[in-house]
């Protein structure tokens, strides 16, 4: 017996919304830690959840297309990274003031949690596309080419927002001066 | 020849470990502040799909519109309808809330307009900002304030901070704004309140959020005389 067509669509929507909700209950910590970093933690959780969220709306929209559960993180993170980037006008992250810019860490300086906000103050006074650079880097460990396909610019270009970024890790005490500094030689693949 | 290495992969150990620190780092900053967020459902879920079927609505009734096959959007709206029910009227309790919050964004410079939100994405700079906007026709105003904005014709409006706060197009009762520049190109730019996108039915009807979460619909003309009145 033939299915008719509305219990066939209706079908086919309903795994799709429970193959999505599924993916979102699973990975929405995740894509949250990383909506963070991009904002900086500007604004609070509310600012990162509207990235995340935003992008999840688009990935529900290419669902289809995305075909493996695996690719759905990626391709909702790479959309987290280009919203950040092209639009600027939404306000995903805080610029600090530069009289609010950060202390330079002390030695000792070890709680965690205050660790944690200085960091993200550091990255909020990084434009969006270092900020970006940094994170696909160092926190998800993609290579220069791939960082590269997601904002749709040269590996060079990657280089060298990575090496400004962490310079501004290193002039606020969290790097050795020497560390990962590329006028010592490559720091990338 | 050993020896001739071990600077080499000495370096190579630094810089691993410095890539290690770089990754603690952020690790240590992707950490909420606060409680973990609970993770969206099957309501979420419910919204991507709405917004989804508004989109394929839009798009099938354009591409009706450009050959003039009228006949095929009422079949489209039959496969895609079904999420909406007509909202009940709304109390007196539900249109005095929604007068509030009208009267509260007008003292803070906004207006109450209506017309229609055309879809597309329209690129706008005003000099200090690149993003998008869309383009509201404004058909009448419900009352005055909001100087510089007219009562009616085309305005372009900035996207909302977040995306999922732009109504779908279709028609609403909007709160505008101007903004502080116009574009380079020397378009007057105006703001609109998210949160008071009121949806206008074609039977002249507002549909307006009530205090108990529901939805009440209210004549546009008695929201008009409720918002101007004493």
């Amino acid at each position: 017996m033939s299915v008719p067509a509305t219990e066939g669509r209706k079908g086919m929507r309903n795994g799709r919304d429970e193959a999505f909700t599924a993916f979102m209950t699973a990975r929405y910590g995740s894509l949250l830690r990383t909506a963070t970093l991009l904002t900086g933690g500007g604004g609070g959780r509310p600012r990162a959840e509207d990235l995340a969220q935003e992008a999840l709306l688009r990935t529900y929209r290419a669902w289809n297309r995305i075909g493996r559960l695996e690719a759905a993180e990626a391709y909702t993170r790479t959309t987290m990274v280009r919203l950040l980037i092209k639009d600027r006008h939404r306000k995903w992250h805080v610029e600090i003031p530069a009289e609010r810019v950060p202390e330079v860490l002390r030695p000792g300086h070890e709680d965690r949690v205050t660790t944690a906000v200085t960091v993200r103050e550091v990255l909020r006074t990084l434009p969006a596309a270092q900020r970006a650079v940094l994170v696909l880097r160092f926190y998800h460990q993609l290579t220069e080419r791939e960082i590269a396909d997601v904002l749709g610019c040269s590996p060079g270009t990657v280089k060298s927002r990575a090496a400004r970024a962490l310079a501004a890790l290193r002039d606020h005490g969290f790097l050795s001066a020497s560390a990962l500094d590329p006028e010592r030689g490559s720091a990338d693949d | 020849m050993t020896d001739q290495h071990l600077p080499k992969e000495e370096e190579e150990e630094a810089e691993e470990q410095a890539r290690e620190q770089v990754r603690r780092l952020l690790a240590a900053a992707a950490e909420p502040a606060q409680s973990p967020a609970p993770a969206p459902g099957a309501a979420f879920t419910a919204r991507a799909r709405r917004g989804l079927l508004r989109r394929r609505l839009a798009v099938a009734a354009a591409a009706a519109a450009a050959v003039a096959a009228a006949v095929a959007v009422p079949t489209a709206l039959g496969s895609f309808s079904g999420d909406d029910e007509p909202a009940p009227a709304a109390s007196a309790e539900c249109l005095r809330t929604a007068v509030q919050k009208i009267r509260d964004r007008q003292e803070q410079g906004y207006r109450p307009v209506y017309g229609t939100l055309r879809a597309g994405r329209i690129d706008v700079d005003d000099g200090v900002t690149r993003s998008s906007a869309f383009r509201f026709d404004v058909d009448g105003a419900l009352a005055y304030g909001g100087a510089g904005v007219p009562s009616s014709g085309p305005v372009t409006v900035w996207y909302p901070a977040a995306e999922v706060q732009l109504p779908e197009p279709g028609r609403y009762v909007l709160l505008l704004d101007p903004a502080d520049r116009p574009s380079t190109e020397g378009g007057d730019l105006f703001h609109f309140a998210p949160e008071q996108a009121l949806p206008l039915g074609d039977d002249g009807r507002v549909v307006l959020e009530c205090p108990d979460g529901g939805k009440g619909a209210v004549d546009r003309e008695r929201l008009r005389a409720a918002v101007t009145g004493p």
